[in-house]
């Protein structure tokens, strides 16, 4: 693929990651906010929230997106820099490449546990 | 007269393992380029100073250097503008090195070369009359072909440092250059070449190519032009060729013109 697609997919990332990002610290990490315009959250970082969150779809999607856009920005991001270093431009992409995949799987491991404890507890 | 000490960087490859530096204290007058004092240097103190210049008048770009840390051209920087007692001349950073103040100016011309930096034509055919540009078309290139391949906006950039592959500031802009230009239809050859990792998005954008530039040329500004060309496509009108002359007669007494001796 030509860097300018490349460039523009990790440009674009950008936005989408704070805005999804703003969505999970906004309800994970600022109820007192929350709180104050009458929004009640309760205990969201309690075992029993995360464990239901992690079987309803919106967020499952969320944490979803948000892994496969934070992999790519800060991957792309980490290849921009071994590319100062190293002409090895091969060598770096399949480095890259490698280290995103294992990461994403790790990433996907953790949604789809999750979501199996959510819906078959026992 | 002031006087004036002239540290000059020399090295010879089949003398010296490393290079030193040389001094050369004499009076210089106002008027006086770095150019002519090297000059001076090798005509009455020192016959064996190497350096490469031609035109005198910042044409040919042959004698750019270092001159007290900044790459100038010898023949258009005035020793007394610099307002310094001492001056410290080296060969330009970022090439290798040949003799005293030459390097090796093989990766700049290698570069260059890489973009296709002329004009390829619409259609296979030699055209057999002129393009038709108009005056608004040219500007848009206009300072672009200004460049003289003088090196020094290599020299100055700071990701050449560092990348050796990377296309630099003089060949980018030179496709952008032929890129803007009507009569050229060579943008998706070009764009194979400079849409790449070691192309335009290896600059960062320190703009220092475009401070350094003697001829006022901004390659900083072709490099971020073609980034937004890339990303937004770039809508170009083709020059259409000259219509046939009609109903044109020569003067009386003007005689003919040879036939064409290149067919």
């Amino acid at each position: 693929m030509r860097e300018s697609r490349l460039w523009l997919i990790f440009l674009l990332c950008g936005p989408l990651l704070i805005f999804l990002l703003g969505i999970h610290l906004i309800f994970m990490h600022m109820n007192t906010i929350l709180d104050f315009f009458g929004i009640k959250t309760g205990q969201v970082l309690a075992y029993n929230s995360v464990i239901q969150r992690a079987t309803e779809l919106k967020w499952l999607v969320l944490y979803f997106t948000l892994l496969l856009l934070g992999l790519y920005h800060g991957l792309y991001g980490l290849r921009s820099v071994l590319l100062e270093l190293t002409p090895r431009e091969k060598v770096v992409n399949r480095f890259v490449l490698v280290l995103g995949l294992l990461l994403f799987f790790s990433g996907t491991y953790v949604l789809m546990k999750s979501y199996m404890i959510g819906i078959n507890p026992s | 007269m002031p006087l004036l000490t002239f540290k000059i960087q020399r090295f010879d490859p089949e003398k010296d393992k490393e290079p030193y530096m040389q001094e050369f204290t004499f009076e210089v007058e106002k008027g006086l380029t770095i150019l002519d004092c090297l000059n001076y240097i090798k005509e009455n103190l020192d016959a064996t100073l190497s350096y490469r210049a031609s035109c005198r008048m910042g044409i040919c770009g042959s004698c750019a250097m270092l001159i007290n840390d900044y790459p100038r051209l010898a023949c258009e920087t005035q020793v007394l503008v610099l307002g310094k007692t001492l001056i410290e001349i080296k060969p330009l950073p970022n090439y290798p090195l040949v003799k005293d103040l030459i390097v090796d100016l093989t990766p700049l011309f290698a570069k260059h070369r890489a973009v296709k930096p002329y004009v390829i034509h619409p259609d296979e055919r030699q055209p057999e009359k002129e393009f038709i540009q108009t005056n608004q078309e040219q500007t848009k290139y206009l300072q672009f072909a200004y460049c003289l391949k003088c090196g020094i906006c290599l020299a100055a950039c700071p990701t050449v440092a560092t990348a050796d592959n990377f296309l630099g500031p003089q060949a980018l802009a030179q496709a952008y250059r032929y890129n803007s230009d009507t009569r050229d239809n060579g943008l998706k050859d070009r764009e194979k070449i400079i849409d790449s990792s070691y192309g335009l998005w290896r600059c960062h954008m320190a703009g220092a190519c475009a401070e350094a530039c003697p001829k006022g040329v901004d390659p900083a500004l072709a490099i971020q032009l073609m980034k937004k060309e890339t990303i937004l496509g770039k809508k170009k009108n083709i020059a259409p060729l000259a219509l046939p002359l009609v109903g044109v007669e020569p003067r009386p007494g003007i005689p003919k013109a040879p036939e064409r001796t290149v067919k």
